[in-house]
């Protein structure tokens, strides 16, 4: 009897040790996954809006975040030091809306794909764009109405048509839903 | 008469194991390291509204504690850019919330104590987030200095000014960049 509970007991473990042996090498080293991502040279104007925003160091300018946001506004890269340039600092780099750009896009990739293959349809199958409108719970609160120019600018760019007109009264103007 | 014993010691047990496992529960510990990080008080200020100048102070006035006066803003402001810059007394602090437009609205204001501080209790105002146009002025000067960044969620001004200056810093609040940009500063 005991002789039969420890032999069960071997194979269940034999059985258990293979397929975590299986699990951690069914992924190779080099493994990666494709993004179909929107135009990243017309995303500068989207990123001015999101550092603005969205990307104060109490909130996406934090690296504690799992979408992080680069630029002059708030969390900075390399020796670009703190403050836009009004602030006699340097404006965001190319390599914070670079930075920005692949935290954006890496955030939900399947979905990202689909919506930009998708022309734009649904925009708000991504999460980011919905915490943006505040219809999933956010801490930062509605920031976005849909249409205003915020949610134009992201949206028209994620279709892959951009409206730097709109980012940019967007971030002349920001209007704060109440 | 031992078995009384062993349960009342059983019971004592049990008591001690209860409160420890509640103390346990109510603890965040990330939250208390936090607190922790901020040390003791400085240069022998004791607590009050004159101390810990340039700290995040609703690390413990934000309602988890230790300190049982919850504030909702709070900063301190100093007079230059310069780190070790003497603190800004008698300031104006404008702060509008999200329930109020820049143009038209009406913003909060408070005023820097001796030691730069400014604070807003959470009984007084409780603001609607993102903050905006937060400006720190001085009577008989007439160009306010304004934050052109919002404030999304945290209104402890230290989390994001702080000494010295770098990638996650703007470094600490000033009203002008240089001493010799001070009202009544010789030319």
């Amino acid at each position: 009897m005991i002789a039969r509970s420890i032999g069960g007991l071997g194979l269940g473990l034999g059985l258990g040790l293979g397929l975590v042996a299986m699990a951690c090498s069914a992924f190779p080293d080099a493994a990666q996954i494709s993004i179909v991502t929107p135009d990243r040279a017309t995303f500068p104007p989207v990123s001015l809006l999101l550092d603005h925003r969205c990307g104060s160091l109490d909130c996406h300018g934090a690296r504690t975040r799992n979408l992080e946001i680069y630029g002059c506004e708030g969390l900075r890269l390399g020796d670009a030091g703190p403050g836009c340039r009004n602030a006699s600092g340097t404006d965001t780099t190319a390599d914070e809306h670079d930075a920005t750009f692949r935290s954006l896009v890496a955030l939900e990739p399947a979905i990202m794909s689909a919506v930009v293959q998708g022309r734009g349809q649904n925009p708000e199958l991504l999460t980011f764009l919905r915490k943006a409108r505040g219809t999933e719970a956010h801490m930062g609160g509605t920031l976005f109405t849909p249409g205003d120019d915020q949610d134009r600018c992201v949206t028209a760019w994620l279709a892959s048509t951009p409206d730097p007109d709109a980012c940019a009264r967007a971030l002349a103007a920001p209007v704060i839903p109440r | 008469m031992t078995v009384k014993r062993r349960g009342g010691m059983a019971l004592a047990l049990g008591g001690t194991a209860l409160a420890a496992a509640l103390a346990f529960a109510c603890s965040d510990p990330l939250h208390d390291a936090r607190v922790s990080a901020l040390g003791g008080e400085k240069g022998g200020v004791p607590a009050g509204p004159n101390h810990r100048g340039g700290q995040p102070c609703l690390t413990c006035h934000g309602g988890d504690g230790p300190s049982s006066s919850e504030l909702s803003v709070a900063g301190t402001v100093y007079q230059t850019a310069a780190p070790g810059s003497p603190p800004l007394a008698g300031a104006t602090v404008t702060v509008f919330d999200a329930t109020q437009l820049a143009d038209g609205g009406a913003p909060r204001t408070v005023t820097t104590n001796a030691a730069g501080n400014f604070y807003f209790t959470r009984s007084s105002w409780s603001p609607a987030y993102p903050l905006h146009d937060i400006s720190v002025s001085l009577p008989g000067v007439d160009a306010p200095t304004l934050m052109h960044t919002n404030v999304g969620r945290d209104g402890s001004c230290g989390t994001c000014h702080f000494d010295p200056k770098g990638n996650d810093s703007h470094g600490h609040i000033y009203f002008v960049l240089e001493a010799a940009d001070l009202p009544g500063a010789s030319p």
